[in-house]
């Protein structure tokens, strides 16, 4: 019975026909990947838990995104992408079946961004099962919040079930401060120190930096009540290597000279002068050694220390002034950002990473503020891209320098394949066997041992790669094009990007620049001062002799002596 | 000539005890440039860094930071689309081989170099960091090597350098021979612990 297609019912077949490549055409546009899920899941995996959040982003197709919106989250929080995370971040919060991982993600997500209380709120529905690695950091961050919102109790109650790692002592370490500045009575501060001090048990860099700090503080915290022993105890135990160093150096300083050994407050002081003046530690060391001179009553000693004060901050001004001129000329980006040889600037030269260079010491100095480290943060992002859109560029020239080559010699090379003339090779082969099968000797096992079937399996397989390849070669001209077009197209958008990107990091330099110089001026000033306060204290030194010659002199008046 | 000695004597000891009595006021009154306040401590966030207060909104910067954020997207984006063109052009499915590398759950070797040879010749090699080495023990797999390969029987030799328990050095070898068809190759290796002797195991799984 023939039935034939009229009216609706060749609609609804059309229709349907429509429906499925839409849905086929949907469904390759949203996976881009062809590696079994697994992998592809395990590649992003490792990519994000790497830090590696361009990467991860990249690798990320739609499919993965709907189905692991934490993660995607993660990332463009990692990328600083966050103009439109907190809409993102409601609508995966609205996802049924949130697991522990969810929720820890969220919460973490939530910690980055400023928000305690949902952090908090978020962390609260992880039912204690979340991994050992990840209950650290979750009670750090919740601690650390719980500090924002002005509760130190709820924050120790926090911490109360972490055993150990350099997560919990950096959450203790924020507890003693914490504690420090909202009450005169530093026992909690203290014992928050100390416990910071026996869970950070690690030998590694960032572990031995935030020991420093513990004795840092715990020092700091005794000289404030006038234990001078205890403070100078934990002073001596910072690194000399280290950031805390200066400031520890300065104070364990100024411990001696309170507990009257003017001496050793002295010496310590001077060792401080390889250290850079912008440190304000070591600016303040540059003053006290004249006043600890002058304590001790060496008044020439004094008098050199207050010059030498002088000179250095005279010195480090000129250099402020020197790298303000060379900012404004030749922009923030190539004086500190990028390797330059500008001529005139000796002393930024050096490209050593040694950490005393200027360029290094700067550098280290304006990293501080934050708002100017988000700046070269964005900086360094924007020029990663920008890395990779010419590296893209160049590729592009060499597939489209391949894909030409290719097109211009495949038509002569397409010509030289002759279909019909393999095919018929293919087909004596097969008759060659059929022949030899056919012979009268050919039993069973000899057949199995010439392996008749393998052969003939054989045929089968090139008849149907010659099939594949006649259609490759068909369709191979076409390919070409196609290729060559999506080359090109691609490499117009890479150059309108570019061009884009160029002109946004040109923009960036200019505030980069704006924003150094800010911060530049506030050295200025501080440095003004120092200079001012020791030159006052020339001033009052010289006034001081000159009162006590006039006291000689009117001693030498007195009537016993006459 | 003693009376004025003792007289000079005196003169000295007076002006030595005014002097000091002028200098404890003098630095008395600049005890205020010895400062123990302008060293603060500050909470740390989680990279050890100082948590500061933010700076106030620059309208400029503002506007450079969306227009980042638009064009960070945008090179996602192209970047993906580059990816898959430049692996339909040079690793079509059909000759591709691409190398994978994981942990098992048990794990505690900790990788400091893998090196890949296929068929004699090196292709691949790398270097661990730290963090890499967590992301994998994370559950994370890590493509470390994409190719195009002919069809036919190849060698494929894997070098994997680090330390074991104990802090005990390795240096492990997987040879692994393969025919490759007509279809896309994966290759898995998996880092794992022997449980009787510890040792580290390198196991291969392919898709």
């Amino acid at each position: 019975m023939i039935v034939s297609l009229n009216g609706p019912v060749l609609q609804f077949m059309h229709f349907l026909a429509f429906s499925c490549l839409l849905v086929l055409s949907l469904n390759s546009s949203a996976k881009i990947h062809t590696i079994p899920d697994e992998l592809y899941n395990g590649i992003i995996k490792f990519e994000l838990n790497s830090g590696r959040y361009f990467d991860a982003l990249v690798m990320m197709d739609e499919s993965y995104q709907q189905s692991n919106p934490f993660d995607y989250l993660t990332a463009l929080q990692g990328f600083n992408i966050t103009q439109n995370l907190p809409e993102l971040i409601e609508k995966a919060k609205k996802n049924k079946g949130m697991t522990d991982a969810d929720y820890y993600k969220l919460g973490r997500i939530e910690y980055l961004q400023g928000n305690c209380l949902p952090t908090l709120k978020s962390f609260k529905k992880i039912k204690n099962n979340l991994s050992l690695e990840d209950k650290e950091p979750w009670a750090f961050y919740r601690a650390n919040c719980f500090i924002k919102l002005g509760s130190n109790v709820r924050a120790g109650q926090a911490l109360n079930d972490v055993l150990g790692g350099i997560w919990a002592a950096y959450a203790y370490y924020n507890l003693a401060i914490s504690y420090s500045k909202s009450s005169r009575d530093n026992t909690r501060a203290l014992a928050s120190l100390g416990i910071a001090e026996s869970l950070n048990t690690g030998k590694s860099k960032e572990a031995k930096s935030l020991n420093d700090r513990i004795n840092l503080a715990a020092g700091k915290l005794y000289l404030d009540v006038k234990k001078y022993d205890s403070a100078v105890q934990f002073f001596r135990k910072i690194y000399l290597n280290s950031e805390s160093t200066p400031a520890g150096l300065y104070l364990n300083g100024l411990a001696l000279l309170e507990s009257g050994d003017f001496r050793a407050a002295t010496q310590t002081w001077h060792s401080l002068k390889t250290y850079p003046v912008l440190n304000q530690s070591v600016a303040e060391a540059y003053l006290a050694i004249p006043y600890a001179f002058e304590r001790s009553g060496y008044i020439s000693q004094t008098l050199e220390a207050y010059l030498d004060a002088s000179n250095t901050f005279e010195m480090e001004l000129e250099k402020i002034d020197k790298i303000d001129t060379a900012l404004v000329k030749h922009g923030a980006s190539k004086i500190f950002l990028e390797d330059s040889n500008i001529a005139g600037l000796e002393w930024f030269l050096a490209k050593d990473v040694i950490k005393n260079t200027n360029q290094a010491v700067y550098y280290q100095y304006l990293m501080t503020n934050e708002g100017l480290y988000d700046q070269v943060r964005l900086y360094s992002e924007l020029k990663m891209l920008q890395t990779s859109l010419e590296f893209w560029l160049s590729q592009l020239k060499v597939f489209d320098e391949s894909l030409s080559k290719k097109k211009q010699s495949y038509k002569k090379e397409s010509s030289r394949f002759d279909a019909s003339k393999v095919l018929s090779k293919i087909n004596s082969q097969k008759r060659n066997i059929d022949s030899l099968v056919s012979k009268p000797e050919m039993s069973p096992s000899l057949a199995s041992n010439l392996q008749i079937d393998v052969l003939k399996n054989s045929i089968e397989v090139l008849k149907i790669r010659l099939d594949s390849l006649q259609d490759k070669v068909q369709k191979g001209g076409a390919r070409l094009n196609t290729q060559l077009l999506e080359s090109k197209a691609l490499s117009k958008t890479i150059k309108a990007l570019n061009k884009r990107l160029s002109s946004l990091v040109a923009s960036l330099d200019d505030e980069l620049t704006k924003s150094v110089r800010k911060q530049l001026t506030k050295l200025r000033t501080t440095m003004i001062s120092n200079f001012e306060r020791s030159e006052q204290g020339r001033i009052h030194l010289f006034e001081d002799m000159a009162e006590s010659k006039q006291m000689k002199k009117s001693n030498l008046l007195d009537g016993r002596y006459k | 000539m003693n009376y004025f000695m003792l007289l000079q004597f005196r003169t000295f000891i007076i002006l030595f005890a005014l002097l000091s009595i002028f200098s404890l006021q003098a630095a008395e009154k600049k005890s205020a440039s010895v400062n123990s306040d302008s060293i603060d401590e500050e909470s740390l966030d989680a990279s050890g860094n100082p948590i500061k207060a933010s700076e106030p909104v620059n309208e400029n910067l503002s506007a450079i930071v969306n227009e980042a954020e638009k064009i960070k997207q945008e090179i996602i984006k192209i970047n993906q689309d580059l990816y898959r063109f430049q692996e339909s052009l040079l690793y079509p499915a059909n000759t591709q081989l691409a190398i994978f590398l994981s942990y098992a759950d048990n794990s505690s070797f900790v990788l400091d170099s893998i090196e890949i040879t296929l068929d004699g010749q090196m292709v691949s090699s790398a270097l661990y960091r730290e963090t890499e080495v967590e992301a994998l023990k994370k559950g994370g797999v890590q493509r470390v090597y994409l190719g195009s390969l002919s069809d036919g029987k190849h060698k494929l030799s894997m070098q994997f350098n680090g330390q074991g328990r104990n802090d005990r050095y390795f240096r492990r070898k997987k040879v692994l021979s393969f025919v490759k068809e007509e279809k896309a190759r994966y290759i898995q290796l998996i880092v794992s612990d022997n449980n009787s002797t510890g040792e580290p195991v390198f196991k291969v799984k392919q898709w």
